[in-house]
């Protein structure tokens, strides 16, 4: 046997660590079930028909076949567990392979998590394994990024108008975008209505829910002077009873939100679904809206002045307690609308707001509390550097770059990208 | 009668013990300086990793693995507090439960699964030194109404010598002129200013003290069980407020009592789900333990809105209902 | 000052009553022994957590415990079940080991994930109990304590038999994406190894978390590695959304898209997407399945996805079938002759159902219980052994079946 310059990998013997402990021998199949069989093909992928395979114990050939047209050999029984050379002669084969020569050692174990016919791949030569270009996954992980800021922004201009107008910190404000998703689940997927009619439907009865969560907590804790803090405390315990009874409702598994597709859109390296885009769009078109109507509208006007200064508004007649109500309602109808699109891009479950909460408060803070524009500002950076950083850290820990972006930017600028230095007092 | 005597056994277990040293901590913080951590959880999570990798990655002896921890958790408080102490409070809420949570998705990861084990966490192979001294007759021991096993029922008799010596230092802390500062911090930040005194120098030691306790509350949570990331998420966190604002934040018995009634109160929902599910109240038991959390979220706010001062706090001297 | 005397007073006669009980307090080496009194059966299985996976494990012990009264019960005495949530935390699942412990449990069913089980395995086996979980499948718990036990077979044989689908499929590049935690974790490096043996090459690996948002970072990854195939290792519950990404969005097919046990369930995406993608389930007769899924359904209607709950349901017969063996509920007694009623004995007689067996055994005969999780018997290590899986595949409706 002459040693052929192809061989050079595959010499694999394995050291199961498992096998070790693992010693049964009233699990052992009968001798004839063990052997070899397999594949052999070709660096561009393709089968390698009529090469000669042989199994050899040491320098005792032990059985032998043929590749077929698919390249496959089938079963060559060897007495049992051990250690053997699989030969592979090339001389026969139709294609270019000058009768190379390949040579891999294999263990057969005996042991219940093994198979005693051991399937194999061989390879003549080593196939050139494409991978996406870094500036393609740049510009995937870039659009999803852009996806998730948007998603993140619309749940997050609600709670950053609430602690605008209310003043605190609202932990519940998840729970929010998680009754859109459910809700938006229930009109979808159980009532089969069109997407876009549920988005719709969903995003008017979150405005409800919103309404309800003012009426039933937040104006009796107004009216009874509580601190902030403790308004924020309560909050905490709001989301945990209200996320509890969402999963008491609707079970604890995560559900797909629809079995509408609208088929695949591809620019350049992205790949996305077209309801990711729609999504984006919707996400714009809203975004703008609420950003012009408080630059311009009268009510918008007013919840702009309660941010700036409660008391010099209310002097000025302006009805606090009715804005404050629209507000909520306004941040209800957003966090629904977010929670359907973040259930079309994902899922939904009754922790899906929750999850997302940390993200939201990340993009109000690096955007500036309170401020609309500097929320979605702050909420596509905390998107794009979640999805982006996963091109260097694992992904299993991707929020950790949307937190610590957070952070860093906390030290450089307390009062976050766009807000007023007073705020941070 | 049963599920009373079940319930209360929760009063002494080695879990109460540890939450009430880590609400002890956090207490440090809340109550007597003011500060709004809402990351308590990244200490605990310190001290619990970083006593087990100390111990079963490189082999410290004991007393050095919890000196190791104690002062990784200090550095961490530094680290921390540093650049977030002026800030206003509700964003030094969201800075200190975004770097818990940034912790935590690190130990969960697997990227460092050859030292924190990942989302497997730890096995215990950190406790023998407890064990080992464990003076109980082996087996299971009787304790009036209870039994318990002989570990464990040793490590919650250390883990209350632990809490009991820490409640008495900050009993006498807190009494000090240091701890008229912190409260002074606490009531009015300005006027503590323009008396000359170094307002955030003081806040800082108050973190870094709080922290510290927080991370010896870690090694003690583990002792009994095993390293799990999960355990270090928020939850562990509100909990924690939720038995202090329980048993009165700014006392110093209230994070103990507080802790005790709280899972006193865990263990009994828990029965009486049982119950209802025996009764035919629930279809099928995985909804009544839902429900439970239902009535843990309303405890809190309840409590945070009719007795804000706890059971054992005065109304009069609060620490966060001031505004 | 008044309040912290107050407080002193409060926290001291807590504590105090609690010192004056340790104080008068009488120690044994165990519990009286329970040999005559019923076999009592506690679970700590997940109620609230894990998306819901371990709901069919819970409706799978109401399904064996009924079975077994309903049969005429262990040594002339009907099992006493209690079930306690386990949650996704230490904390509250230590609590509910306590619980289960002071009632006296003689054989506790769980915990669903292997971190757990590690966390209250001393716990349990210090009370005397034996502790049987049908959903661990970490290596690390190998041989523990010797009264731990596990019918759950672990994933290193399926994983074999997942490298061998592909490979027959003809693929020599795989990626993988897996949950990350203990059952993923040790799924996968079971997944490398199997590949490794048989000559793939694993082009990617991705871990996601189970609360993260979306999984989008995880599936473009391993896309981008442009692997021959794909094996997925995540629960139904977290997969609605990649299924659809990878066979909707980016063209992989029921030819290169692979499907770990649990990942077979019920979804909500269009079936369609669903189509022949195929998977392994451990269990010896496709009917047999089907049948007890119905009695899970008929339990919890809510059920997505069954995985582990046979192996469950077997934890608990057999632990019975010990206790008839062993004549005695006591725990230590009972693990002594878990390995005999699963097939350890020399001429024992097969039997398929709680009541077939323990009429054999009552009739004097050694039984070898082989349950629905497969062949089940117990190596030395109290590792479950001999298990059978099925190829399954997805039809046009959404639901799966024994591939053809």
């Amino acid at each position: 046997m002459t040693p052929s310059k192809a061989i050079r990998w595959l010499l694999a013997v394995l050291a199961l660590a498992c096998v070790l402990a693992l010693p049964s021998p009233a699990a052992a199949a009968p001798a004839d079930e063990w052997g070899f069989r397999g594949l052999l093909r070709d660096g561009e992928k393709q089968p390698v028909s009529g090469a000669a395979v042989q199994v050899k114990d040491g320098d005792t050939v032990v059985g032998s076949d043929t590749t077929d047209d698919k390249g496959r050999w089938e079963i060559i029984p060897v007495p049992g567990p051990g250690t053997y050379t699989l030969t592979i002669d090339t001389t026969a084969a139709s294609g270019h392979f000058a009768g190379d020569e390949y040579e891999v050692d294999k263990e057969l174990v005996e042991s219940p998590t093994t198979l005693p016919v051991l399937n194999v791949v061989v390879s003549t030569t080593e196939s050139s394994q494409q991978v996406a270009s870094f500036t393609d996954r740049l510009a995937q992980r870039a659009v999803s990024g852009f996806n998730l800021g948007l998603l993140i922004a619309i749940a997050a201009i609600g709670l950053s108008l609430v602690f605008g107008t209310s003043r605190f910190t609202n932990f519940a404000h998840g729970e929010s975008v998680t009754f859109g998703g459910l809700t938006g689940f229930v009109l979808a997927h159980v009532l089969g209505l069109p997407l876009l009619l549920a988005a719709a439907v969903a995003t008017v009865l979150g405005g409800f829910f919103g309404y309800a969560q003012d009426v039933a907590f937040w104006r009796p804790l107004r009216r009874r002077g509580v601190s902030l803090i403790t308004l924020m405390i309560a909050s905490i315990g709001i989301s945990m009873a209200i996320r509890s009874l969402m999963q008491f409702s609707f079970g604890s598994a995560s559900r797909g939100m629809t079995e509408e597709s609208w088929g695949t859109v591809t620019l350049g390296p992205v790949v996305m679904p077209a309801t990711s885009y729609a999504g984006m769009g919707i996400s714009i078109v809203v975004l703008a809206g609420v950003g012009l109507w408080l630059k311009h509208g009268r009510i918008g006007k007013a919840t702009r002045a309660i941010a700036g200064n409660t008391a010099l508004a209310a002097t000025s007649g302006v009805a606090v307690d009715k804005i404050t109500r629209i507000v909520w309602v306004l941040a209800g109808a957003l966090a629904a609308l977010s929670g359907v699109l973040l259930g079309v891009f994902n899922q939904v479950s009754f922790d899906m707001g929750f999850n997302l909460l940390l993200l939201m408060f990340a993009g109000v803070i690096l955007g500036g509390l309170g401020t609309s524009f500097g929320t979605l500002a702050g909420s596509i950076v905390v998107g794009l550097c979640t999805e982006i950083l996963v091109l260097w850290i694992p992904a299993d820990m991707k929020y950790v770059g949307g937190l610590a972006v957070l952070v860093i930017v906390l030290l450089v600028r307390p009062q976050g990208i766009f807000g007023r230095r007073e705020r941070i007092g | 009668m049963d599920i009373i005597w079940n319930s209360l056994r929760e009063l002494i277990t080695p879990t109460t013990a540890a939450y009430a040293l880590a609400a002890i901590g956090l207490n440090v913080h809340f109550g007597f300086t003011g500060l709004l951590n809402f990351g308590q959880a990244g200490f605990v999570a310190i001290g619990a990793y970083g006593f087990a990798i100390s111990v079963m990655t490189f082999g410290f002896s004991t007393p050095l693995a919890i000196a190791v921890t104690l002062v990784l958790a200090a550095g961490y408080a530094l680290l921390l507090g540093v650049p977030t102490l002026r800030l206003r409070a509700d964003y030094l809420a969201i800075v200190t439960i975004a770097a818990a949570e940034i912790i935590r998705f690190a130990l969960n990861s697997s990227a460092f699964a050859k030292w924190t084990g990942g989302a497997n966490g730890l096995y215990n192979e950190y406790s023998g030194w407890l064990k080992g001294s464990n003076p109980y007759p082996s087996g299971v021991v009787t304790v009036g109404p209870w039994t318990f096993g002989s570990n464990d029922l040793w490590i919650a008799t250390v883990d209350w010598l632990v809490v009991l010596l820490t409640a008495g230092a900050i009993y006498l802390l807190v009494r000090s002129p240091w701890g008229r500062v912190l409260k002074g911090i606490r009531e009015d930040e300005h006027a503590m200013l323009s008396l000359g005194k170094n307002v955030n120098l003081y806040k800082l030691q108050a973190l870094v003290i709080g922290g510290v306790i927080g991370a010896a509350a870690g090694i003690l949570y583990v002792q009994p069980t095993s390293v799990q990331p999960f355990d270090f998420a928020t939850r562990m966190t509100f909990n924690m407020y939720t038995m202090l604002i329980l048993g009165g934040a700014a006392t110093v018995f209230g994070p103990i009592l507080g802790s005790m009634i709280f899972w006193v109160v865990m263990r009994f929902t828990d029965e009486l789900v049982n119950l209802g599910v025996d009764g035919g109240l629930f279809d099928n038991v995985t909804q009544g333990s839902q429900l439970r959390f239902v009535l843990v979220g309303v405890a809190l706010v309840l409590l945070v809105v009719f007795r804000p001062q706890g059971i054992l706090g005065n109304r009069t001297e609060l620490s966060f209902d001031a505004k | 000052m008044a309040a912290v005397r107050r407080g002193l007073i409060t926290t001291l006669v807590t504590g105090g009553l609690v010192v004056a009980l340790t104080a008068c307090s009488s120690s044994g080496d165990a519990p009286e022994e329970k040999t005559g009194g019923p076999l009592k059966v506690g679970a700590i299985l997940p109620h609230t957590a894990y998306a819901g996976a371990g709901e069919a494990l819970v409706s799978a012990v109401d399904v064996a415990v009924e079975e077994i009264n309903a049969a005429g019960g262990v040594n002339g005495g009907k099992v006493e079940l209690k079930q306690v949530d386990s949650t996704d935390n230490n904390d509250t699942a230590v609590q509910a080991v306590d619980s289960l412990v002071t009632w006296g449990s003689n054989v506790v069913i769980g915990a669903y994930g292997s971190g757990m089980s590690g966390a209250i395995v001393s716990k349990i086996t210090e009370s005397g109990a034996l502790q049987v979980s049908g959903s661990n499948t970490s290596s690390s718990l190998t041989g523990i304590n010797p009264l731990y036990f596990r019918t759950a077979p672990t994933d290193a044989l399926e994983a074999a038999k997942l490298a061998d689908l592909v490979v027959q499929d003809g693929h020599a590049t795989a990626a993988i994406i897996a949950q990350n935690d203990a059952w993923g974790q040790a799924f996968q490096k079971s997944m490398v190894e199997s590949f490794t043996a048989a000559g793939v090459e694993v082009v990617a690996q991705q871990q996601f978390n189970t609360t993260d948002t979306d999984y989008s970072a995880q599936v473009d990854a391993v896309v981008a590695a442009k692997p021959e195939s794909i094996v997925l290792l995540s629960y139904a519950s977290y997969s609605g959304s990649m299924i659809e990404s990878l066979v909707g969005t980016h063209g992989f097919t029921d030819k290169n898209l692979y499907l770990s046990n649990s990942t077979l369930g019920k979804y909500t995406i269009k079936p369609s997407l669903l189509k022949g993608l195929r998977g392994f389930l451990a269990g010896p007769d496709p009917a047999v399945e089907a049948e007890f899924d119905k009695k899970l359904l008929a339990k919890n209607p809510n059920l997505k996805s069954f995985a582990y709950a046979g192996s469950t349901y077997d934890a608990v017969i057999v632990s019975a079938l010990a206790a008839i063996a062993a004549k005695s509920a006591d725990g230590k007694a009972v693990a002594a002759k878990m390995a005999e009623v699963s097939g350890g004995a020399e001429g024992s007689t097969k039997c398929k159902a709680f009541k077939e067996c323990a009429d054999l055994l009552a009739a004097g005969t050694k039984v070898d219980y082989d349950g629905l999780s497969g062949g089940l018997k117990f190596a030395s290590n109290n590792d479950v052994t001999e298990t059978a899986y099925n190829l399954y595949a997805y039809d046009d409706k959404g639901s799966y079946a024994v591939a053809p």
